[in-house]
């Protein structure tokens, strides 16, 4: 048996790195939610909406658009309290409930939004591709995620949900990408295209990474 | 469970169906190509053509105390105009939470700060009058 003191440092060693990778996660999501507020002013002097003036003329395209930020919001503030063990084990109506609304506002409100968009995105063919990619992927991951927790298989339900997340978290790191490569002084386009590429690529990645680590550990787990 | 699968679907595939044909439809537009173009900001250099010539008949005493009249041909600018400093913008890129946009990162949110061109430093020292006569 381990020395207790080892075993509680361990543990403070693991709460640590869970703050470190929680805290700008959070931080980052709320300055989005945040950031997102004013363009329900329904003004149009914002560079998003300017640079695609020709775009908003079409009234299809603004309720699109507006359909697309506030699920956006929606769904990133509530999958914020999703991967809380915490609240998981204190109340799993809360996880349920912000689940569903996860659930719904990806499948019938931010995918299709983000797919019909992505055809007018900036960028060359390979950047509307990766949009189009970004909003089936983030569709049929989130489908996944519902389908399996259907069937009470809760890991497959944990796994396909990360996936999920982050699908929906492209959102975040692009903006921290895109500010990083603008204060070293990059040019717009290719900041916004290189932002891009490495916020899905990197996302994706990074979530089979965690799942990856979890599985070891799950399958350990059955060896001690 | 079903009927949301097929919800989903079909908002799926109706939003690629229509976003291919608006896609099409839009795409041979002039206004839809030039709408991601970076443009070059570029500022008009105005000179300022200074022409204004004064000729002024200055007065000069004589010792004989006689005035010779003198044509002097003064250019205003020599007495009036500040010799020209180019202001040179530096754009300083600095962090701000607006920043954190996925919209174009464009000059209005970057902070200018400019630098003062540094005043010539006036010449005019007090006039020493050297009275001989003391």
């Amino acid at each position: 048996m381990q020395n207790t003191r080892i075993l509680t440092l361990q543990k403070s060693v693991k709460v640590l790195f869970q703050m470190l990778f929680w805290a700008p996660v959070a931080g980052f999501s709320l300055l989005l939610i945040y950031n997102t507020l004013p363009y329900f002013s329904f003004n149009k002097d914002f560079s998003f909406i300017q640079e695609r003036n020709f775009l908003f003329q079409s009234s299809f395209y603004n309720t699109c658009f507006y359909i697309h930020i506030a699920a956006g919001s929606l769904c990133i503030g509530a999958a914020l309290i999703q991967f809380s063990r915490y609240i998981l084990k204190k109340s799993k109506a809360i996880h349920r409930f912000s689940g569903k609304i996860y659930v719904f506002v990806v499948l019938f409100l931010g995918a299709p939004t983000g797919l019909f968009m992505s055809f007018f995105a900036k960028g060359s063919f390979w950047e509307r591709s990766l949009f189009m990619f970004m909003a089936g992927w983030w569709f049929i991951t989130t489908l996944y995620g519902l389908t399996t927790i259907h069937k009470r298989n809760i890991i497959a339900h944990k796994v396909w949900m990360m996936r999920s997340y982050s699908m929906a978290m492209t959102a975040v790191t692009f903006r921290v990408y895109h500010i990083v490569f603008y204060l070293m002084g990059w040019g717009h386009l290719e900041n916004y295209e290189l932002s891009l590429w490495i916020s899905v690529i990197g996302n994706m990645l990074f979530a089979e990474w965690i799942i990856y680590r979890q599985s070891k550990n799950y399958l350990r787990s059955f060896a001690t | 469970m079903k009927s949301i699968l097929y919800v989903g679907a079909t908002l799926m595939i109706g939003a690629s169906i229509y976003g291919f044909v608006d896609y099409n439809k839009t795409r041979n537009k002039k206004e839809f190509k030039d709408m991601y173009a970076e443009k070059e900001i570029t500022q008009p250099v105005v000179e300022k053509k200074l022409s204004l010539v004064n000729t002024e008949k200055i007065k000069i005493p004589v010792d004989d105390k006689k005035t010779a009249e003198v044509n002097t041909t003064v250019s205003n600018t020599a007495k009036t105009e500040k010799p020209v400093v180019k202001v040179k913008k530096q754009k300083k890129r600095t962090f701000s939470t607006r920043l954190f946009s996925r919209g174009a990162l464009d000059e209005k949110y970057i902070k200018e700060d400019t630098i003062k061109p540094e005043e010539p430093k006036s010449k005019t020292e007090p006039v020493k009058t050297e009275n001989k006569e003391q």
